[in-house]
Order: C-alpha cells, then sequence, then structure tokens
C-alpha cells in the first residue's frame, strides 16, 4: 500500500460526503417550480369554467388581508379548489415519502405500502365502516357522526393495526426479520383480500353500500374538508419530523443490519421509527382519499435516477416529487379529459402496474438474492 | 481488590472477555466457555479451523452478538450497558465482507466510519456532516494514507475489487478511530505485498496503544507481527501464548493433522519467528 503524504491528498479527498452538490439544489429548485405550476393548474382548472388562476391567487391574498374579498358564490368554489388542491399535493408527498421509508428499512427498492398490507387493512377499516353505517351493523354505528369522518378513521385504524400485526408477526427473537415481515406482509394481504370479497359479495343485495364500497376503490380526490386536510397535515408533520431521525441511519442499512449496528445505529429504534412514520402518512393518505397504489413506488424510484441513492437527499425530495406527481397526474388528465376523467386510484393503477412490472423484470436478479 | 487496582487493570486491558458461550438458536453451541483478554498496545492473531467460532467470536466481542453466557467487558464496563454509539466509538469492527456492496462511492463508504462520531458530538439528529466533527478529517485522513484508498476515493465500490474492497472496509475500521480494533480475516483476498502492508497497519495500531484483534489463516503472518496468539478449536480456546509457544507440532498436528513442515524465520524478522509450511504428503510416505 503506498503512503502518499497526507498533505499532498486531493482536496475533495476530505470533505466528507458529497450528496450530489449542487444537482440536488438544481433538482430541489425545479421541483419546486414544478410543484408552483402544478398547483396553479390544479387551481385554475374546475367545472367553472369562469374561475381561473386570478381568483385563485386573489383569494388567497384576501385571506391575509392584502386583496378584496372575492365574492360569495366565487369564493366557495375557490375554497373548495384549495381544499382539494393542498389535499392532493400532502397524499402524493405522504405516499412517496411512505415509500421512500419502507424502501429504506427493507433495504428494497420495490417496497410499498402495499406490499406490507398498510393500503389493505385501510380498505378493510373503510369498508367495514361503510357496511355498518349502510345499516350492515349494530345500529349504533349508523348514528355515530357525519358517515365521512368514521369511514376515515375507521381506514386509518384499519391500517395502522394491519401494520403494527405485520409488524409483531415479522419479528424473530426480538428483531423484526425483514424477509419474514414481507412474507407476514404478503399473508395479511391474501387474508384481508378475502375478507374484503367476502363482504362485497354479502353486500351486493344492496346496490347503495355495494356501489360505496366499489367507489371507495378507487380512491377520489373531489369533496375534501378539513378533517381531511388536518389528518394529511399532521402525518405529513410526523413524517418530516422522523426525516433527520432515520435518514443517516438508513443510508448505512443499505450494507446490511448488522454493519449498520457495528457502526454505531440503533438498528431497532431507527427501523420502529421509519415504520411508523410511513405506516402513519398512509394510513393517512388512503384514509382520506381512497386507495391511490403506486406513487409510493413509482416517486422514490424516479428520484433515484435522478440524484442518486442518499436517503438524506431523497426522503426530503420524495415530499416535493410526490406532491408534484400527483398533482401533476390529477391535474393533467382533468386538463385532457375534462370531467369524464378516469378516477386518479385507476389512472395511477393503469400506468403505475406496468411501471411496477417493468421494475420486477429489470430486478429479477436482485429479486432472487433475497 | 482494591478498587483503584481494578480500574488500573481496566484502563490496561481495555476488552475482557470472561466464559463466553454462544449457539445460534437451539443448535449446537458454536462457543464453549471462551474467555481472553486484549490489552491495549497488543497485536493478538486468532486462528483456527473452520467452524472453530473465530468469526462469532468476534461478533460476540464487538456486542453484535448476545452470549447466552459469560461477558464482554469494554473498560471495564459491560458491552451490553453500552448504547451503540459508545459500543462503536470504543470497538471497531473490519467485517468479512459486507452482505450486500451499496452503490456508494469509496469515499462515502470510508467517511461511513466517522457515524459514530458525527452523532456524538453534534446536536443530535442534525449532526449530517462532516463539519460535526472536528477530528473526522484527520482520522481519514490517516486511514487513506495508511491503506492507498485515495486511488479511486471517487468511484463506486462496487467496481473495486476483491482485494480492494478489503482495504476500503480497513480504512473505513481505521477512520472510527476506536481503542479496540477487531479484524476478521482482513488479508483474505490481498496479494503477499498489500498482506504484509495489512499487517504492518494493524502493527502501528497496536504501537498507538490500541488493542488489536485479527482473525487469520497465516501463521506465518500472524508470527512476525502478533504478540500473541490464540488458537480456537470447537468454540473453545485450544492453545495461547507466544508465536513460537503456539505454532509448534503438539499444539496445531493434534487440530489440523499431521501435514506441516515446522522452521524458524531467519533473524531480523522478530525474536524467534517460527514459521509453519503446509505440505501435501507423497504416495511413499508412511
Amino acid at each position: 500500500m503506498s503512503r502518499p503524504d497526507p498533505e499532498a491528498l486531493p482536496p475533495h479527498a476530505l470533505r466528507g460526503e458529497s450528496l450530489g452538490g449542487g444537482r440536488i439544489g438544481w433538482l430541489a429548485g425545479v421541483l419546486t417550480l414544478f410543484l408552483l405550476g402544478a398547483v396553479c393548474l390544479s387551481i385554475s382548472v374546475g367545472p367553472s369554467d369562469s374561475i381561473g388562476l386570478r381568483e385563485g391567487w386573489r383569494a388567497v391574498f384576501a385571506a391575509i388581508g392584502l386583496a378584496e374579498p372575492l365574492p360569495n358564490s366565487q369564493a366557495w368554489i375557490i375554497e373548495l379548489r384549495w381544499t382539494r388542491t393542498l389535499v392532493t399535493a400532502m397524499v402524493g408527498a405522504c405516499l412517496a415519502l411512505a415509500g421512500g421509508l419502507l424502501q429504506g428499512v427493507f433495504r428494497n427498492d420495490l417496497a410499498a405500502p402495499s406490499i406490507l398490507g398498510t393500503t389493505a387493512g385501510a380498505s378493510l377499516g373503510a369498508s367495514i365502516a361503510i357496511l355498518a353505517v349502510g345499516g350492515h351493523g349494530l345500529s349504533i354505528f349508523a348514528t355515530l357522526g357525519p358517515p365521512p369522518i368514521l369511514v376515515q378513521g375507521a381506514a386509518f385504524v384499519g391500517a395502522a393495526s394491519v401494520t403494527w400485526l405485520v409488524a409483531v408477526l415479522g419479528r424473530v427473537g426480538g428483531r423484526i426479520s425483514v424477509p419474514t415481515l414481507l412474507l407476514v406482509g404478503i399473508a395479511i394481504n391474501a387474508v384481508v383480500g378475502g375478507i374484503l370479497a367476502a363482504m362485497q359479495s354479502f353486500a351486493l343485495t344492496d346496490f347503495e353500500v355495494a356501489r360505496a364500497l366499489f367507489a371507495w376503490g378507487f380512491g377520489h380526490l373531489d369533496d375534501k374538508g378539513t378533517a381531511e386536510l388536518s389528518m394529511v397535515g399532521f402525518a405529513l408533520l410526523v413524517g418530516l419530523v422522523i426525516i433527520p431521525f432515520v435518514a443517516r441511519e438508513l443510508d448505512l442499512f443499505e450494507a446490511g443490519e448488522e454493519d449498520a449496528r457495528a457502526l454505531g445505529v440503533h438498528t431497532g429504534r431507527v427501523k420502529v421509527l421509519a415504520l411508523l412514520g410511513a405506516t402513519l402518512c398512509a394510513a393517512a393518505a388512503v384514509a382520506a382519499v381512497g386507495q391511490i397504489a403506486f406513487v409510493g413506488l413509482v416517486v422514490p424510484h424516479m428520484l433515484r435516477q435522478l440524484q442518486g441513492r442518499s436517503y438524506r437527499t431523497l426522503l426530503p425530495l420524495c415530499l416535493l416529487g410526490g406532491a408534484v406527481f400527483l398533482l401533476g397526474v390529477d391535474a393533467g388528465q382533468r386538463f385532457l379529459l375534462g370531467e369524464n376523467r378516469l378516477r386518479p386510484g385507476v389512472t395511477l393503477s393503469l400506468v403505475g402496474g406496468p411501471f411496477f412490472l417493468f421494475l420486477l423484470v429489470q430486478g429479477r436478479r436482485r429479486l432472487t438474492a433475497w | 481488590m482494591h478498587p483503584s487496582a481494578d480500574s488500573k487493570t481496566a484502563a490496561a486491558v481495555p476488552l475482557q472477555a470472561h466464559g463466553l458461550a454462544f449457539a445460534y438458536g437451539e443448535g449446537e453451541p458454536v462457543l464453549r466457555d471462551v474467555s481472553l483478554e486484549l490489552p491495549a498496545g497488543e497485536l493478538l492473531a486468532l486462528f483456527g479451523p473452520n467452524g472453530a467460532g473465530k468469526s462469532t467470536l468476534l461478533r460476540v466481542l464487538g456486542g453484535l452478538l448476545q452470549p447466552s453466557a459469560g461477558s464482554v467487558q469494554v473498560n471495564g464496563q459491560a458491552i451490553t450497558q453500552l448504547s451503540p454509539l459508545e459500543r462503536a466509538r470504543s470497538v471497531a469492527r473490519m467485517p468479512q465482507g459486507l452482505d450486500v456492496w451499496p452503490d456508494v462511492r469509496v469515499a462515502d463508504l470510508v467517511w461511513s466510519g466517522r457515524y459514530c462520531h458525527q452523532r456524538a458530538t453534534g446536536w443530535g439528529p442534525f449532526a449530517w456532516g462532516a463539519e460535526r466533527d472536528p477530528n473526522g478529517s484527520a482520522a481519514v485522513q490517516a486511514a487513506v494514507a495508511a491503506t492507498g484508498c485515495d486511488a479511486w476515493w471517487q468511484r463506486s465500490v462496487r467496481e473495486l475489487s476483491g482485494g480492494e474492497r478489503e482495504r476500503v472496509l480497513l480504512a473505513r475500521a481505521l477512520a472510527q478511530d476506536a481503542p479496540i480494533l477487531l479484524a476478521d480475516e482482513p488479508t483474505r483476498s490481498l496479494d503477499p505485498e498489500h498482506q504484509l502492508a495489512a499487517f504492518e497497519i494493524l502493527r502501528e495500531q497496536a504501537q498507538a496503544g490500541r488493542a488489536v484483534l485479527v482473525v487469520t489463516h497465516d501463521w506465518n503472518l500472524a508470527s512476525q507481527f502478533a504478540d500473541r496468539l490464540i488458537c480456537l478449536a470447537a468454540g473453545s480456546v485450544h492453545a495461547q501464548g507466544d508465536p513460537a509457544e503456539v505454532l509448534r507440532p503438539e499444539v496445531l498436528e493434534p487440530i489440523f493433522g499431521r501435514h506441516f513442515h515446522f522452521g524458524e524465520l531467519p533473524a531480523g524478522a522478530g525474536p524467534r519467528a517460527p514459521f509453519v509450511l503446509p505440505w501435501r504428503p507423497g504416495p511413499s510416505q508412511p
């Protein structure tokens, strides 16, 4: 081994890890611009053609006292659009962040909330609630609060409890074992799928309930209110706080858990924190808008292609990228298809399914190494 | 014993293990009643046949596996009582390769040895960079200079050969800058020149006051560089002592068979450094 004079080492040798430097800044800047653009597009497109971008921003400035308030009818429409836009952006951010966190914990780019069973659990909770409200449960459920909140609360509880169950069953000797966790996730997905099918089959006799169950499965972004906004916002905040506690550690996970432990990583704590954040974000997103698949898979993957593998930059960029992606898909198809659009859950399944298949085929060699 | 005398022993012997036993799950015990001491400033070489439990012992000593009996003391404190960060600041481990070679640059992998210092000196989660670790640059610089990793500093570790990767892992362990260094077969894929260089580095680490334990199959390098040898067989200590005591037919042949030629290296290689040459018995041999 040569012994170079330490003074003669190139200066870059000692600058520590580079996270991609200027490229990250550019990417963040471009994504922010895209986000602004997507927000404007989302505000200005809607059923009432007379109301556009100008009214949208005027409403914002009016809210902080810098402009004349809009006439009541317009203000009401604009408020709906802003709520919808904010919910869409935050749901996208939540789903992408959940995907990024799960991929870090599982050390696999194919992990997503749907693999853990999080989304299936949310569907189960929501379906139970819809059945209960629809008169198929104890009469007390039918009297509980406005139905949407009940459905969303139940989805949240279902997602969190299925994820918790998977994590508990995936524990081997006091530690969460990743292969076991994945297999348990697959099994739980199958079980939940079976229960859901049984429930739908029972509900077929009642047209309204069957329709509600069916529609919920597609996911939709319309008719959102403060309940959805605050739920998703809270989850996003928790996810944001968790990022700096796990990002560096997830980078060290890449070489194996034992190695991370040898380097000083508290692996148990990191896994619990990351799984908690991912579950909360995914559950809140699914509870607020229903099943929207593949955002958590596609967005982190595209960001990795653009900026490298470090979770320290990937996770924050997931927030921007997820918001841009879902807003873009939603606004884009409203623009192209008008009011006869597909529901976003369907669009993403149409686009995301083949993409998932492409990743699987591309990564076959890595899969055999599991 | 007087308490102050006790702490003095602990300071001079940073790593102590007593009566270690270990089994994977319900299986056969891999370690049975292993005790050893690793004093500061000493290079200890651990060898033994395949499956003797060397790597497992290294994992237990590094606090990565819980022994089913016995205890490991780091500077007089049970290793189980240390937080992962404290443990990593006390014990650096060079593993036998990695489970998965991540697609990161050599620079990032070597700097990851500083994780335990960066997290420790910065404020909690926001210690993201090298600037939170004032000694980091010096430690990395020394590690890079010793191992010659600067040649591929900006390349992905996936592009490196086995021997180059081994040198990167050694650099990372050196960058960790811990008083105890455990190296698991650091010379496995190295060419002869770099094997010598790697042992030279370990020797220097010991001379700088660190406690160094190296697992190796190379008795002849161990004989020239190590202060003490330990032979592990079937999970327990078969023999230990200085090279001349351990590298004898009476010690090795019951474990490894009768296919060795024993000799002594020329003067200058060290005080009475024996060498052992495995040889193939011909058909005419009795």
